[in-house]
């Protein structure tokens, strides 16, 4: 994986750790406004950046939850261990 | 033994925690007060800074100290 | 039901093989305190919980862990994939190859199988709950006794991260804990 790719995934990922760490909270504090807003703003966030991902180097979520247009891009390495 | 009655406040909701329920455990609450940047909370472990809790490895050489 | 995507929870960059220390690591795949054995009793236990912030963090703290599970994988995958056979049997994994080759299995440090006697799942929330806690303090626990063992900065580091993450869910079955005290004493006042 290139150092630019690699970059743009690392962005990818540390924006849904943030979403994962506010849902977890949330999971236990459902009626915290703020950490709501901080997760609907991490949301928003993720999907631009994985927009962009997703646009240069093929899908990354499977099931119907991403588009693998022209070709099918889900089958290509590198995979997550490979790296 | 503690025991609830009828109309009675229970101990679990008395937030001060002073005269807390016998036989069983509390967790304090985490209080959201600020979070790390995405990118400093991944490499973390955790985007509450409240919740982190370092370790110091063991040495790897030399006889176990007591 | 579950969605895969295809990407590490925290990236694993180890450059070096070593099996000696693949060996321990991999009770955290297959072992008693290990992600696997995380995940599938979170993701059991959600069924019987009486409120849903429980069944919500347990669904979400189980497939958390599957996370985990794949960047174990990866860590032990990459620290045995270029070992030499010598290295290999020079770690004590010799036996391991001939019956694995350097393929994942589910097993703890010696060699035990994976069983389900790892996870309970009693149908008592708060007994389920608390079996969660000390399965969170066993792993913190089990992540410390690596980092001691590891002399590789990189798969330090990527212990060290796993190792919070118990700390965190630690604290949100603690909050669920107190959750279910509060829902089963409102139940006994009517």
């Amino acid at each position: 994986m290139d150092a630019e790719r690699r970059q743009l995934l690392d962005r990818l990922v540390a924006l849904q750790f943030t979403a994962v760490e506010l849902q977890l909270y949330l999971d236990t504090h459902p009626d915290d406004q703020r950490a709501l807003a901080d997760f609907n703003a991490t949301v928003q966030d993720m999907a631009g950046v994985r927009e962009l991902y997703e646009s240069r180097y093929g899908p990354l979520l499977s099931y119907g939850f991403s588009s693998s247009p022209r070709s099918w891009r889900w089958v290509e390495e590198p995979w997550p261990w490979q790296t | 033994m503690a025991q609830v009655g009828v109309g009675e406040a229970t101990a679990a909701e008395d937030k001060s925690f002073q005269g807390g329920e016998l036989a069983r455990a509390y967790v304090p609450v985490q209080v959201y007060t600020r979070r790390l940047s995405p990118a400093e909370g991944w490499k973390a472990g955790t985007i509450f800074p409240e919740l982190i809790r370092p370790y110091a490895p063991a040495p790897r050489r030399g006889r176990r100290r007591r | 039901m579950w969605v895969y995507e295809k990407a590490l929870l925290y990236p694993v960059r180890v450059t070096r093989p070593d099996p000696r220390l693949a060996k321990a690591i991999i009770t955290q795949y297959g072992g008693p305190d290990g992600e696997l054995a995380a995940s599938l009793r979170y993701l059991t236990q959600r069924y019987t919980m009486p409120i849903p912030q429980a069944i919500a963090t347990l669904t979400d703290i189980g497939t958390e862990e599957l996370a985990h599970m794949e960047i174990v994988a990866a860590l032990v995958w990459h620290l045995i994939r270029d070992a030499s056979l010598e290295e290999l049997t020079a770690a004590g994994m010799g036996t391991y190859y001939a019956d694995h080759d350097r393929a994942l299995y589910f097993i703890d440090g010696n060699g035990a199988r994976w069983t389900a006697a790892y996870i309970a799942s009693k149908g008592d929330p708060v007994a389920d709950l608390h079996e969660n806690m000390a399965a969170e303090q066993k792993a913190r626990a089990t992540y410390e006794r690596l980092i001691d063992l590891s002399d590789d900065p990189d798969a330090t580091d990527v212990l060290r991260w796993l190792r919070e993450r118990e700390v965190v869910h630690f604290q949100r079955f603690g909050e669920t804990l107190n959750l279910v005290h509060e829902y089963l004493s409102r139940r006994r006042v009517f």
